[in-house]
């Protein structure tokens, strides 16, 4: 039996890009302790403990095939809908689902606190890469209505939370699955146009607080500070903290007295790319975006190296995932896009978190070791002049 | 269409050909380097181009600053008189916790858990914990009992006075926060979208800042409370402020009513007089608005800078008069304490008192002309010898004067009647008759009359158009053919028609022969008086800084400019075929005309320096910004006007010379000795004067007065030595009547007030 595991193993190919992933999340997660040390040493060990335990399940992530994986993807999917319809139920104990800030995300499991948000990312890549593997209807407008679908039902539940940008990674990241899987131009285009009529209609059903982000955005593109004592404070802020970083950062200890003083809301975890920036100045915001593009190249090869269907997306999901938090956690982060409570993966202090961007390496670094089927069949080779 | 060489499955072995997918993923990597690529060209926006500014902001909030507290400047008169100054004193500032009692509350509740020891506490039963607190409470409600004793004492008030204050004090804390709550509450469930259940109202600024009890305490009375700041800081904080006194007490002045007209006279009277020049000193407010906030913003909304001397909540502003007009420099700038959070380390920068102004004033001077326009001096009613049938004895009549040093320009007296001061003391019809809020002798604008006959005639002189002994006939009226028309004041049946006959300038002036200067109103035509007027100063604002700084809505217009028609108001007379009529009659000092009596002292005061403008101040080193076209008098014309004004005083044929009464007798106007006066009447058609009489806010036809006419008198003056008039004094008693009946006795008391000051015949102060 246990020589049967370990022939098994032998045929993992070891020599695989997916270690980029896990060596850019290596080199983020320490970026982060140290960031997260400079504001809040108190949560360092508890980081830590999530980081282990992250590493934990992105090992176990390894450990089903992926046909296990496929089997695996609908009950999670259901889980994570279940949760997160309780997290909406009225009369749902404060013990089990307490509100913070006017937002019901958290589940309360005694020992910690789980955002089933977190989990659901993992559950929708695994989903529609499932229902994308064996298709070619992707190719038509119709057979784009279903993975979309996917993406649509975990993020309504997400936005009503509300949790508006955690539910914002779906779609990009469904985008660009449908993209990998060969959908059509035009059709995608289809999409985003119905898409921004939706978004249009969807104004009015904002959050005041929402609409105060979008327009404090608005505000700092145009460059009008009038909003920056009000709505548009902690972007404001965060901007000018990134700015006071410099070229090479302030140093640990002038870092330390900046944070402090400036009171940046939530430095230690959605503006942990503030301290970065604060501490490092310009080259640590380089070599985080450097990190992730690691990340990225990692993922990308590692699909661009498997055969089947359901790994390619399952890779270029998971990174798509990833990459579309970071774009909006460093965006909102340095005024390009609006403030959202999002974290920035592998480097904000918090546990769900760490341990749901270590699950999607997770998933990168099992389609990288394991050796394609026996039987497969070649996908995604549409005709479609030079795919563009 | 397929493309060569790329079937539909890709081939099992061998190197793989690029697929469909791989170029995706091709696409996929250029899109998020693309991405990338902008946020790095944000980042290098901000951490390269706006790095120093960015990170001046950051460090900005290493520094936090304690602000030290400045005084405003005094207000002074030319002789260093303080008019107004800032006084330090003391407030007794109680906290909340005091003031609802929780303050015992707390201290009992520790001291009886104390004494029972935790374990025991956690085993009382609600009501074993109420007793035992209640039996630790005495000590610390004999404690509040003493700390509201003391204040009473110290406010000078009683017990029950004092508890109605903490009372109201509380009620109106639990109020606000009462509306603050719902507000908030509202407020949290348009943003979080959930009923307001969760909501936790958390105590308002008020309920954690203590409250001012007693606000005006001396350094005597505030000793007396410092045990209690000493020895409870939680209970009572004495604060330092500042308070705004007007240094000159209410005085006596005593008026020697024997030189007034015979109806007045009653022996020597004392004249209760308020703080000097009250209304041109003005007010302070203690509220900032939000036009003081955009003037002058404490700190800039776009840049964060600080400007020490700007505006914060707390601060007190001038509200009117000279303390509005030299609020910028009144105003001082706050000291800093800047402490660095991350050394301790700490910069001080010192607070900068506000600036004295200094008034060309004579505060001396001005009690005593305000004491001559008391109504209980009898000059400023109307009396028998005003001869005014429209009006009952004893009406009060409006009345401004103006006391300007001709060489200087300065205004050593400027003073009315009813003051500011009086506002509560009338009733609403007589504020409505009097208009007391206003300051009379800058903003009252009134048709000139007669006094500017002298100005006319000097004028016409300049122009070469009349020389000082051209005789002009008077033949009672000015139009052949029109004797209803344009006549002089004696053509009247009371003065039996008479006329002047031919009249050189100086008894022409001295006559106050209309005719005469009808003529020259002809010959100068419309466009040449206005320019004249506007050489007098008539036609624009004066600028002797009154005028509130730029930002400032309020009291923009309180330097009124006369009125002067305009060019295009000239061509639309001379259209409509008034243009003669409208010329003789602006000779006059009637028409399109007036001015305040400041412009009447300034225009005078020119004339008596040949026509050298200098501008009239009120405030030392100020630089009016009003500028004129200064045309230089011939001084013949000047003397022979100021001759005909001379004999106008003295002659038996002089305007401004005798009071006629009913029985026939007479006496002089001028009673002051060893002074030499040169004057000028005027006796201006003014509009119904409207006084609501019963009160009933209903005018009936007796309570719109017509005919009246407004009384001028003009005097330039100095002892019977100088070889020039050194003051001129302007005098406007508002439907009052004759210039000289009415008006002349005020003139002729202000001068015996600048005697008896010392300004004329005297050691100048």
């Amino acid at each position: 039996m246990r020589s049967r595991a370990l022939r098994r193993l032998a045929r993992w190919h070891w020599a695989t890009p997916a270690w980029l992933c896990v060596l850019a999340a290596i080199i983020l997660m320490c970026l982060g302790l140290a960031a997260i040390d400079t504001v809040r040493s108190d949560l360092v060990l508890r980081q830590v403990i999530a980081g282990i335990v992250g590493i934990g399940a992105a090992l176990a992530a390894v450990v089903p095939s992926q046909r296990q994986l496929t089997m695996m993807a609908w009950p999670l999917m259901g889980l994570c809908l279940l949760m997160l319809v309780v997290l909406l139920l009225p009369g749902v104990p404060d013990a089990l689902v307490r509100s913070r800030n006017g937002a019901s995300r958290w589940i309360n499991f005694g020992v910690t606190e789980f955002q089933p948000s977190e989990l659901a990312k993992v559950a929708v890549v695994l989903c529609i890469a499932s229902w994308l593997r064996f298709r070619r209807n992707q190719r038509s407008f119709m057979g784009l209505i279903p993975p979309l679908a996917l993406a649509l039902i975990p993020m309504g539940l997400i936005l009503v939370e509300p949790d508006l940008g955690t539910a914002l990674l779906f779609l990009p990241t469904c985008f660009t699955l449908l993209l990998a899987a060969g959908a059509r131009w035009r059709d995608l285009g289809k999409v985003c146009a119905i898409g921004v009529v939706g978004a249009a209609m969807m104004v009015p059903l904002l959050r005041p607080h929402q609409v105060d982000r979008l327009e404090a955005m608005w505000a700092q593109v145009r460059g009008d500070t009038s909003l920056s004592e009000g709505i548009g404070y902690q972007g404001q802020l965060a901007m000018t903290m990134v700015g006071a970083g410099g070229l090479a950062g302030q140093g640990e200890t002038q870092s330390r007295q900046l944070l402090k003083w400036n009171h940046l809301p939530e430095d230690h975890n959605d503006m942990v790319f503030a301290v970065i920036a604060v501490r490092w100045g310009l080259l640590g915001q380089l070599a985080t975006w450097g990190a992730y593009l690691l990340l990225v190249a990692g993922g990308l090869m590692t699909a661009a190296q498997c055969r089947e269907a359901f790994s390619r997306l399952v890779a270029v999901g998971a990174t798509a995932m990833l990459f579309a938090q970071m774009m909006v956690n460093t965006g909102m982060t340095i005024g390009v896009m609006p403030i959202t409570g999002m974290t920035l993966p592998f480097v904000s202090a918090g546990g769900s978190s760490l341990v749901a961007a270590w699950l999607l390496v997770g998933l990168v670094l099992s389609v990288g070791l394991r050796p394609p089927s026996r039987l497969w069949r070649e996908q995604f080779a549409f005709d479609d002049g030079a795919a563009s | 269409m397929r493309k060569p060489g790329y079937p539909d499955h890709m081939p099992p072995t061998g190197r793989k050909a690029p697929t469909f997918f791989h170029h995706r993923l091709r696409l996929l990597s250029v899109l998020a380097c693309a991405c990338v690529g902008v946020l790095m060209l944000q980042a290098v926006r901000l951490s390269v181009l706006g790095a120093d500014a960015s990170l001046e902001r950051a460090q900005s909030r290493l520094r936090t600053h304690r602000w030290l507290p400045t005084w405003r400047g005094s207000i002074v008169d030319r002789n260093g008189t303080v008019l107004a100054r800032d006084e330090p004193r003391w407030a007794a500032a109680v906290s909340w916790d005091a003031l609802t009692g929780r303050w015992a509350d707390d201290r009992a509740a520790q001291d009886a858990r104390a004494a029972a020891g935790a374990q025991a506490w956690a085993q009382y039963t609600p009501d074993e914990r109420h007793r035992a607190i209640d039996t630790a409470r005495a000590p610390y409600a004999d404690t509040l009992e003493a700390l509201w004793d003391a204040l009473a004492k110290a406010g000078g008030v009683d017990r029950g006075a004092l508890d109605e204050r903490l009372h109201a004090t509380r009620g109106r804390v639990q109020r606000l926060a009462a509306v603050v709550w719902d507000r908030q509450r509202r407020a949290w469930e348009a943003r979080v979208g959930i009923d307001g259940a969760r909501f936790t109202a958390r105590p308002i600024a008020e309920q954690v800042q203590p409250h001012v009890l007693l606000g005006d305490i001396d350094d005597a009375t505030a000793i007396d409370l410092v045990r209690f700041a000493d020895t409870h800081e939680d209970l009572v904080d004495l604060q330092y402020v500042r308070r705004r006194v007007t240094d000159a007490p209410p005085g006596t002045v005593l008026i020697d009513t024997e030189a007034m007209p015979r109806d007045a006279r009653q022996g020597t009277i004392e004249i209760q007089t308020g703080q000097p020049a009250a209304m041109l000193v003005g007010t302070v407010r203690d509220e900032v608005w939000k036009e003081d906030v955009q003037r002058r913003p404490f700190r800039n909304p776009a840049t964060g800078d600080v400007d020490r001397g700007g505006y914060r909540l707390d601060d007190i502003v001038g509200a009117s008069g000279m303390e509005r007009a030299a609020e910028d420099v009144l105003r001082g700038d706050v000291g800093r304490v800047t402490v660095r959070r991350d050394t301790g380390e700490e910069h001080r920068e010192d607070p900068r008192g506000g600036d004295d102004v200094r008034l060309t004033l004579d505060a001396h001077l001005q009690r005593h002309v305000e004491a001559v326009l008391d109504p209980a001096a009898g000059l400023t009613v109307v009396q028998p010898w005003h001869t005014n049938e429209q009006l009952t004895l004893g009406t009060r009549l409006p009345a401004s004067v103006v006391v300007l040093d001709v060489p200087t320009g300065e205004i050593l007296a400027m003073a009315a009647t009813p003051g500011r001061g009086e506002l509560d003391s009338l009733t609403q019809s007589d504020q409505h008759a009097l208009t007391p809020w206003l300051m009379r002798p800058v903003q009252i604008r009134v048709a000139p009359g007669s006094i500017v006959k002298p100005l006319i005639f000097a004028a016409a002189a300049a122009d070469g158009l009349v020389s000082v002994d051209d005789p002009i006939t008077c033949n009672g009226h000015h139009i052949k053919g029109h004797p209803g028309v344009a006549r002089c004041w004696t053509y009247r049946p009371q003065y039996g028609m008479a006329t002047h006959g031919p009249l050189a300038a100086q008894e022409a002036l001295a006559r106050s022969c209309n005719c005469y200067f009808y003529e020259l109103g002809e010959r100068m035509g419309l466009d040449s008086l206005a320019a004249w007027f506007n050489t007098w100063g008539m036609g624009s604002s004066p600028d002797i800084g009154l005028t509130p700084p730029e930002g400032m809505a309020q009291g923009r217009h309180v330097e009124a400019a006369g009125l002067v028609p305009d060019a295009d108001q000239r061509a639309a007379i001379v259209a409509s075929g008034e243009g003669l009529y409208e010329a003789i009659a602006q000779a006059i000092g009637q028409g399109r005309l007036a001015w305040t009596p400041l412009h009447a002292a300034d225009a005078f005061a020119t004339l008596a320096r040949g026509g050298r403008i200098i501008e009239p101040t009120l405030v030392v080193g100020h630089q009016p910004a009003r500028t004129r076209q200064e045309r230089l008098l011939p001084q013949a014309a000047v003397d022979a006007a100021l001759a005909g004004l001379n004999d106008a005083a003295t002659q038996w044929y002089g305007t401004g010379a005798r009071i006629k009464y009913d029985d026939n007798d007479r006496e002089p106007i001028i009673t002051a000795s060893h002074v030499k006066v040169h004057v000028k009447t005027g006796t201006a058609q003014a509009p119904p004067w409207v006084r609501d009489v019963d009160g009933d806010a209903v005018i009936a036809p007796g309570e719109r007065v017509g005919d009246l006419e407004h009384a001028w008198y003009v005097a330039l003056v100095d002892d019977d030595t100088s070889p020039m008039p050194r003051y001129a004094i302007a005098v406007l008693v508002e439907y009052g009547g004759s210039g000289g009946r009415v008006a002349g006795p005020i003139a002729d008391q202000v001068i015996h007030a600048l005697q008896s000051t010392g300004w004329i015949s005297g050691e100048l102060p």
